[in-house]
């Protein structure tokens, strides 16, 4: 190829890199926050047109300087960054399930509660008919009735059914990690027992739990029902409260 | 949302207290237990122990000298309370109650609760609502603003159309009764007038309603159940 030939051609491949550049420029919006009068302090005039080749070579290779530092820059940055953005990347479908899975949690347990409520009072109605249905064996069934093994009425019967009833609820209580507070005899303990009777009793020590008016219990370790409780408490002190 | 972005609602109530936030397109009100209500209760457990919420409202009975409630109407009052040997501002033992609502919060979203909205009657004093952005600030919140209770319902509740509307909102609580006239207009909600009982509340019908049906089993059945009756256990 002639010298002449390699001039044309880099001519049109300059010409039409340069229509390219001021095609794509014209597409893009300019860059918000800057003032206009910028743009138009940056446009060159008729007389420092730079579309001649030394100043098209030097914007080239001034551009090529600045995509190879760009290039740099961002690698350096994705090596600060990259362990940080790829741990946190990858926590955040983690941290997404874990928070759906506390909220179906909570959702379970709401539906739960419900019914474990429900559950609740129940065996505390089937505790009370039971303990109602013994005191009224205990009264009809004298000395002499119990020596002559006399057979079983109907409110022994019954008697057997609260209990037959009693066992498989607290079968299927227990199965579901539901348990009944220990409470009577032990110390006062606020965050599973709600004191509603106090006793002064110099006799037990203080915050002994006298009765349970009132079965608690405990589902997976928390409270869910606290029990209702009588406690002692071994000599008053002033109340200063509010 | 990032966590600084977070803004929740507190009600600090006289007799219960609770915290909500705006997630996921609507208001939800956070914490355990299916009330999500903490009484607004603080206590000191004969081992030192702080108790906070229900545990502390369990001992009342018994350790009433250890237990505090209703802190909310000595706010702003220059008055401290005496809970077993330790001596407490109404602006700490609130901080106590508004620590735990902002744990519960925490636990609930799965991010730390920084940032808080806390609503006072439109009665409250400057000097007591000062002490509720005191308790706040003790209790690690950044209070972005005092609300009138008033205007947080009439917002809760008659946001969105925009037109003018005069309402009169009640608030009955555990402890106190409210009423107040309110306009709204848009986003403007303007307290008129406001005025309130502060030694009556549900609290109270729950005891009269007691003794109306000790009284009826009295009269019927000649049984006094205040007595100690068995039954009345």
């Amino acid at each position: 190829m002639s010298d002449v030939d390699q001039s044309a051609v880099r001519e049109r491949i300059l010409e039409r890199f340069t229509r390219w550049l001021d095609e794509a420029l014209a597409q893009e919006e300019p860059p918000s926050g800057i003032a206009p009068e910028l743009f138009a302090e940056g446009k060159p005039t008729p007389e420092e047109d730079p579309r001649d080749l030394y100043s098209l070579w030097a914007a080239a290779t001034a551009l090529t300087q600045e995509i190879k530092l760009q290039g740099r820059a961002f690698k350096e940055l994705s090596d600060t960054l990259g362990p940080g953005v790829k741990a946190a990347l990858e926590a955040q479908p983690q941290i997404l399930s874990e928070l759906r899975a506390t909220r179906a949690a909570e959702i379970k347990r709401a539906a739960w509660q419900d019914i474990l409520d429900l559950l609740l009072d129940l065996r505390d109605r089937l505790q009370r008919g039971l303990s109602s249905a013994r005191a009224h064996v205990a009264k009809k069934t004298g000395l002499w009735e119990r020596l002559l093994r006399r057979p079983h009425d109907a409110t022994e019967a019954l008697v057997k059914g609260y209990e037959l009833t009693l066992v498989r609820l607290n079968e299927a209580l227990e199965r579901n990690d539901v348990h009944e507070i220990a409470c009577a005899g032990l110390l006062f303990d606020p965050h599973r027992m709600r004191a509603v009777e106090m006793e002064v009793r110099p006799d037990v020590p203080d915050g002994t739990v006298l009765e349970v008016y009132r079965a608690g219990y405990e589902w997976n370790g928390d409270a869910v029902r606290p029990a209702e409780v009588k406690v002692a408490r071994g000599q008053t002190e002033n109340d200063h409260g509010e | 949302m990032v966590s600084d972005d977070l803004i929740v609602g507190i009600d600090l109530g006289t007799t219960n207290s609770e915290i909500a936030a705006f997630v996921e397109g609507r208001v939800q009100v956070l914490g355990p237990g299916a009330t999500r209500m903490l009484p607004s209760c603080v206590g000191i457990s004969p081992s030192g122990a702080l108790l906070i919420g229900e545990s502390a409202r369990n001992q009342q009975i018994l350790y009433p000298e250890r237990t505090v409630r209703s802190v909310k109407r000595k706010m702003g009052s220059p008055e401290t309370i005496r809970l077993a040997d330790r001596t407490f501002t109404p602006q700490e033992l609130s901080a106590l109650i508004l620590r735990e609502l902002a744990e519960w919060g925490t636990r609930s979203l799965g991010r730390p609760v920084r940032k808080a909205v806390i609503t006072v009657p439109a009665y409250f004093s400057d000097a007591q609502r000062n002490a509720t952005r005191e308790a706040g600030a003790l209790a690690g919140l950044d209070v972005v603003r005092i609300f009138n209770e008033p205007t947080a319902a009439s917002l809760a509740y008659g946001h969105g159309d925009g037109r003018r509307r005069t309402l009169m909102i009640y608030d009955l609580g555990g402890g106190t009764f409210d009423v107040s006239i309110v306009t709204t207009e848009k986003d403007v909600t303007e307290v008129l007038a406001s005025h309130g009982n502060t030694q009556l509340g549900g609290d109270d019908f729950d005891q009269l309603l007691l003794e109306r049906l000790l009284a009826a089993i009295q009269n019927r059945h000649g049984i006094d159940l205040r007595q100690g009756h068995r039954v009345a256990n």
